[in-house]
C-alpha cells in the first residue's frame, strides 16, 4: 500500500522528520505513538501534501506511484484521506455541497461518471448513520459551530464517502468523550476491509481499545525508533515515554 | 488647460436639462471646486484630474448589442450617454416617463425636486448638472406596484474620446414598489466617460429595489446616484462592479424624514488594471431610520478595489440603527484593496456598528478542501462563493444572481 523511505521533512528550514521509514500493506492497521512534537502530525501533513512542508530527502510510495511530487487533491483521488486532528471551519460551504464538490473531482481525476443526485443522497444518508451524524447538519456550513464530537463525526463521515484506500487519522480521539469515541471508532472499524490501511497516530492507548491495530510504533525526534504490536502501546501506556527516551538518547 | 471643460461648452447641446440660472451657477461653482486629486479627501484613492486633460471628441451614437440581457417590458437604452427612445419601451400604466429638457424640469417637477437635482458637490456634479442634456424622468405611479422591472442599458461603443453627461431624476410616488436594474455592459473597447447622475426620490410608504450591473470592457464611468427617502420608504441598492476599466460610483442617502429604510450590497472585484471605486455616504438626519451596509471585495493581479462608507448620525436622529460591513479578500501579491469605514455620530441613543477586515484566502481551508480531492482552482471557487453568499442571496432576479456568480468564477480562472 504504502512504502515511505528515508523521509526527511523540513518546515520553515527546521527539519522536524529525520529519516522515517515505514510499510504499511493491505488491511493493515497501524499505530503511531510518541511523545509532543516527536513529528506525528508533521507526518500526516507530508504524506498529505501539505504545500507548507519541504520534503527534503527519501521517497513515499503509494500504490506503486512516487506521490511526493503530487498535489494534495491528486493524492486524494489516488486514494489518500487525512482525518484532520483540528478540523477546518468553511462558512458558507454546507456539508452536502462540499462532499459533492469532492465526489466530482475525485469521479473526473479517475475518468468515472459522477454519481446521479439520487445516488449520492442515498449515500450521504447511509454514511450519516454510520457515523450517527444528525442529518440536519448536513444542511450546516462544513464544522461551523460544530462540537469536537461533531467535528470529528464529520470526518469519519467524509472519509466514508470518499472511501479511500488509506486513511490517516491524525489525533481523532483528542478532544472526544467516551461515546463520541466509540462511535468514531466504531465508524472506522465498519470501513475496515481486506484492502484498505490506516495510519491511526494518538497519544493514548484507550483509542486503540476500539481500533485494534497490527502494529505499533513509536516516533520520536523525527524517526521510528521501536516497533512491536498492541502490546507497546500498552507498555506505553504504564511506563510513559522516558524509558524509550533514555534508550535512543543514550 | 480644462480641455474637458472647454469641449462641453464649445459642443452644441440641446435639451439641456436645467434653467440657464442653474447652469451658469453650476459652472461657477465649477470652477470653484477642487480637481479631484489625492490630496482630496473624497478622492484620496482615485485622483481621476487627468479625465480634465484629455481631448474629447463628439461621437455618433450606433446600436451595438450588450453583454447580459434582462427581458422585461419597460425598458430604457441608453447608447453613449444618449436615450435611443426606438430601443425604448414601457408600460404607460405602471411608469411615466418624460424626457429630460429644460422645459421638462420647469414644468413636471416641483421646486424641491430641481433643487435636490442640481448637484455640485463635486467637480463631476457640477459639470453634469451644467451641461446634461440627456435623460429623462421616471415617475412610478401612486400606490402601484410594477409588474416588471424598468430595466436601463448603459452601452457604450465609442472609439473615439468622448465625454457624455446623462441625468436622469427616479421619481417613486407614495406607496408605489418597484425595481430598477441600471446595466452597464459593452462588449468591446470604448473610449468613452460617462458623467450619469441619477436623482432618487422615494416618497412616503414607497420602496424601490435598485441594482447597479456593470460588466463592461475598457470604460472610464463616474456613476453617481442621490438618493431621497421620506417617511416609512425602503430604499435597497445592490451594487456590482464586476467589469470596467475605470469606475467610480458614488451613493448617496438622505433620510429626508423618519422610519426610512436603507440597504446598500456591493461586491467589486477588479483584477488585470481595474480600479474600481466605492464611495457611499448615509446620512441619518431623522429619528428610527435604518442602515443596513454590506460590501465584499475582492482584487487579483494589479486590480485595485476601494471602499469607502461614511454614515453620519445628526444630533436628532434618536433610535438610529446603523449596521456596517466591509470585508476583503486580496488574492495576489500586487492587488490592494483601500477600506474606509467611517461613522459619525452625534445623537445619543442609537445602535450603530461597523467593522471591515482585509485578507487572504484562508490557507488552512484551502488545503482541507484539497485533501478531500478538490482542486486547487475549484477550491477557491468554493471559497470565495461561500464569502459572497450572503451578498448573492440578496439578489432577487435568479438570472442576474446566476450572472454575478458565473462571472466571479470566470475571473477566478
Amino acid at each position: 500500500m504504502i512504502q515511505i523511505k528515508n523521509l526527511h521533512a523540513s518546515i520553515n528550514g527546521k527539519e522536524i522528520l529525520k529519516g522515517l521509514n515505514l510499510e504499511i500493506k493491505p488491511g493493515e492497521i497501524h499505530a503511531i505513538m510518541g511523545p509532543n512534537g516527536s513529528g506525528k502530525s508533521t507526518l500526516s501533513a507530508v504524506i498529505a501534501g501539505r504545500e507548507d512542508y519541504e520534503v527534503t530527502a527519501g521517497e513515499i510510495i503509494f500504490n506503486g506511484k512516487n506521490i511526493i511530487e503530487m498535489s494534495p487533491e491528486d493524492r486524494a483521488c489516488e486514494g489518500i484521506f487525512l482525518a484532520f486532528q483540528y478540523p477546518i471551519e468553511i462558512p458558507g460551504v454546507s456539508i452536502t455541497n462540499f462532499m459533492k464538490t469532492a465526489l466530482e473531482n475525485k469521479a473526473k481525476y479517475l475518468n468515472q461518471e459522477p454519481l446521479s443526485a439520487g445516488d449520492f443522497l442515498k449515500k450521504m444518508k447511509e454514511k450519516k448513520q454510520l457515523v450517527e451524524l444528525d442529518d440536519s447538519l448536513s444542511k450546516r456550513s462544513v464544522n461551523e459551530g460544530f462540537s469536537g464530537g461533531e467535528k470529528k463525526r464529520n470526518e469519519i463521515f467524509q472519509m466514508a464517502m470518499l472511501e479511500p484506500k488509506l486513511s490517516i487519522l491524525d489525533e481523532t480521539d483528542s478532544g472526544l468523550d467516551i461515546d463520541a469515541l466509540r462511535i468514531v471508532a466504531n465508524g472506522v472499524n465498519k470501513l475496515k476491509s481486506p484492502q484498505n490501511s490506516a495510519i491511526v497516530i494518538t497519544h493514548y492507548q484507550r483509542l486503540l481499545d476500539y481500533i485494534v491495530p497490527d502494529f505499533v510504533h513509536i516516533l520520536y525526534k523525527g524517526k521510528i525508533v521501536k516497533s512491536g504490536t498492541k502490546e507497546l502501546a500498552l507498555e506505553l501506556e504504564a511506563k510513559g515515554y522516558d524509558w524509550i527516551k533514555a534508550e535512543i538518547d543514550a | 488647460m480644462d480641455s474637458l471643460y472647454n469641449f462641453l461648452i464649445s459642443k452644441k447641446s440641446e435639451n439641456l436639462a436645467f434653467s440657464s440660472t442653474i447652469r451658469e451657477n453650476a459652472i461657477e461653482t465649477y470652477k470653484k471646486l477642487p480637481l479631484p486629486v489625492k490630496k482630496q479627501e473624497d478622492w484620496k484613492y482615485s485622483d481621476l484630474s487627468n479625465l480634465f486633460d484629455i481631448e474629447y471628441n463628439e461621437v455618433a451614437n450606433n446600436f451595438e448589442t450588450n453583454l447580459f440581457k434582462i427581458e422585461s417590458k419597460n425598458k430604457l437604452v441608453f447608447i453613449n450617454g444618449c436615450l435611443k427612445s426606438e430601443l425604448s419601451n414601457f408600460n404607460n400604466k405602471d411608469i411615466e416617463i418624460i424626457p429630460i429638457s429644460e422645459n421638462a424640469v420647469a414644468t413636471n417637477l416641483s421646486i424641491e425636486y430641481i433643487n435636490k437635482s442640481n448637484n455640485l458637490d463635486n467637480k463631476f456634479s457640477a459639470l453634469n448638472t451644467a451641461f446634461a442634456n440627456n435623460g429623462v424622468i421616471i415617475k412610478f405611479k401612486k400606490n402601484n406596484a410594477l409588474s416588471e422591472p424598468l430595466v436601463i442599458e448603459y452601452i457604450n461603443n465609442s472609439k473615439v474620446a468622448t465625454f457624455e453627461n446623462t441625468k436622469n431624476i427616479i421619481i417613486a410616488e407614495e406607496g408605489s414598489v418597484s425595481e430598477v436594474i441600471e446595466i452597464h455592459s459593452n462588449k468591446d473597447l470604448c473610449m468613452l466617460t460617462s458623467n450619469i447622475v441619477t436623482n432618487i426620490f422615494v416618497n412616503e410608504n414607497a420602496s424601490i429595489d435598485y441594482t447597479i450591473l456593470q460588466t463592461e470592457k475598457e470604460c472610464v464611468k463616474i456613476n453617481s446616484h442621490y438618493v431621497h427617502q421620506y417617511k416609512n420608504s425602503k430604499f435597497t441598492a445592490h451594487t456590482f462592479q464586476l467589469d470596467g476599466n475605470l469606475i467610480r460610483n458614488n451613493l448617496i442617502i438622505n433620510h429626508e424624514n423618519t422610519h426610512c429604510e436603507t440597504s446598500l450590497n456591493g461586491i467589486f472585484f477588479p483584477i488585470a488594471n481595474q480600479h474600481f471605486d466605492n464611495f457611499t455616504i448615509v446620512n441619518h438626519t431623522n429619528e428610527h431610520c435604518t442602515t443596513n451596509e454590506n460590501y465584499r471585495g475582492l482584487a487579483n493581479d494589479s486590480g485595485v478595489g476601494i471602499f469607502t462608507g461614511k454614515i453620519f448620525v445628526a444630533k436628532g436622529a434618536q433610535k438610529t440603527l446603523a449596521q456596517q460591513s466591509n470585508k476583503n479578500i486580496v488574492l495576489s501579491n500586487k492587488a490592494k484593496i483601500h477600506s474606509k469605514p467611517q461613522l459619525e455620530i452625534y445623537a445619543d441613543d442609537v445602535s450603530c456598528s461597523h467593522g471591515s477586515t482585509t485578507g487572504q484566502i484562508d490557507k488552512d481551508a484551502l488545503f482541507y478542501c484539497q485533501s478531500r480531492g478538490i482542486s486547487k482552482q475549484d477550491a477557491l471557487k468554493l471559497l470565495i462563493n461561500a464569502f459572497l453568499v450572503t451578498n448573492i442571496r440578496l439578489i432577487k432576479h435568479k438570472e442576474i444572481a446566476t450572472f454575478v456568480e458565473e462571472k466571479i468564477n470566470l475571473k477566478l480562472a
